[in-house]
């Protein structure tokens, strides 16, 4: 990120409510803490040896967390989501499920970034096979990888990778052919969309085109995707929409 | 493991520098904001080896439960929210204390793929009919990917 745009995201951090939207986003430690102080009270010595060996455990993979982490930074620039997406929206049959699942486990980010980057996919015409297939692969962790055999060893780790791609791509149809059955009900993807901009489209939209072009413009509302897709985030126009399609 | 990391770096700075620089920045963001909840997961990996008895591992994911500990691995991890870097070192302990395998690897791949937590957000974004269908066939995945790891690990 650039100093300007450091400069742009630093105010919303620094809200009146910050420390209450710290201890929410940390849950897990305020928990964990929590649980210590409790240990302590009950039992001092326990207590102090459960410090002392998660301690020796995280110094024993730390380097292993940073490169876990050097290797992230490098797919999350190096990998061109605008161009796979492009190229998963088409109509599709099995080889654009399975490259969906191999794009899925390269994939790196929060839910709250690869869910509207895999609504996007779908409003460009993305089975829901393909869909799936790349939110399943998503669980392979690709980068997460060297973790996995410090903890787990070798077998482990290659085993659960192979089974998570081959799953992903036979839920892709699962769930594709379970979404299918029954009534033919309007595509949730048109629904959201045109909730999410009820004064700006008030016409129903009819097809998935349509919907393409709301998102088009919403990724235009939300600054130039060129840069904003240099930090991977190239889909914060979605992001937003997606938020405030919610009441 | 480092030494591969930035020779990778190496190779990809022949190619653009400024790239380079944006990975290490999304690198070294991630890695602080991270950082917390890793402090977290290995501070509960402590405590869970000094507290949680082996015996009680053994009654809730151990062999002997059969498809009843795979159905704890896979519930609990469903509700167990965090980044799947956090799984990794709590199902090794998990491992260490006695659990049986196929009942951790159900615990990882549901940690990962069903998320109760995030699944009000998946039903806004995708629709609820697609949210519960998705998270309900991963949720019997995720037991069934941990019965194939039996056969094959």
């Amino acid at each position: 990120m650039s100093p300007a745009e450091e400069r742009k995201a630093a105010p919303r951090r620094l809200g009146p409510s910050w420390v209450l939207q710290a201890l929410r986003r940390e849950v897990l430690l305020v928990a964990v803490a929590g649980l210590y102080l409790w240990a302590f009270v009950v039992d001092r010595d326990g207590a102090g040896r459960a410090l002392a060996s998660g301690g020796r455990v995280f110094l024993s993979v730390v380097l292993i967390i940073v490169s876990v982490f050097g290797i992230l930074g490098l797919f999350q620039v190096w990998v061109d989501k605008k161009k796979v997406a492009a190229r998963l929206g088409e109509r599709a049959g099995l080889g654009t499920i399975i490259l969906g699942a191999a794009f899925g486990t390269v994939l790196v980010g929060p839910v709250y970034v690869i869910f509207p980057l895999l609504f996007a996919i779908r409003a460009h015409g993305a089975r829901w096979a393909v869909v799936t297939a790349i939110l399943t692969a998503w669980a392979v962790k690709i980068p997460m990888v060297p973790l996995e055999v410090q903890f787990l060893g070798w077998r482990f780790a290659l085993a659960r990778t192979m089974l998570t791609f081959i799953g992903a791509v036979v839920m892709g149809f699962l769930v594709e052919w379970l979404m299918n059955v029954g009534s033919q009900r309007v595509p949730p993807a048109r629904a959201n969309l045109v909730d999410a901009a009820p004064g700006r489209q008030d016409q129903p939209v009819k097809g998935e085109p349509g919907a393409t072009r709301i998102i088009h413009r919403r990724l235009e509302c939300g600054g130039t995707p060129r840069a904003a897709g240099q930090h991977g985030e190239q889909l914060t126009g979605t992001d937003r929409f997606a938020l405030r399609a919610s009441p | 493991m480092v030494t591969l990391v930035a020779a990778g770096y190496g190779l990809t700075r022949h190619r653009s520098v400024a790239k380079t620089h944006q990975a290490l920045t999304v690198a070294r963001k991630s890695l602080f904001g991270m950082l917390p909840t890793f402090v977290a997961v290995f501070g509960l990996v402590g405590l869970f080896q000094v507290f949680v008895p082996p015996s009680m591992v053994e009654r809730w994911l151990g062999a002997g439960g059969g498809p009843f500990s795979l159905l704890v691995g896979a519930t609990v991890g469903s509700v167990a929210a965090g980044p799947p870097a956090g799984a990794f070192p709590i199902a090794g302990s998990l491992i260490q204390a006695g659990a049986w395998m196929p009942a951790v690897a159900a615990f990882i791949v549901s940690w990962v793929l069903v998320g109760v937590v995030s699944l009000p957000f998946e039903g806004r974004v995708f629709g609820w009919r697609y949210a519960l269908t998705r998270n309900g066939i991963s949720f019997l995945f995720a037991m069934l990917i941990g019965l194939a790891m039996g056969w094959l690990v």
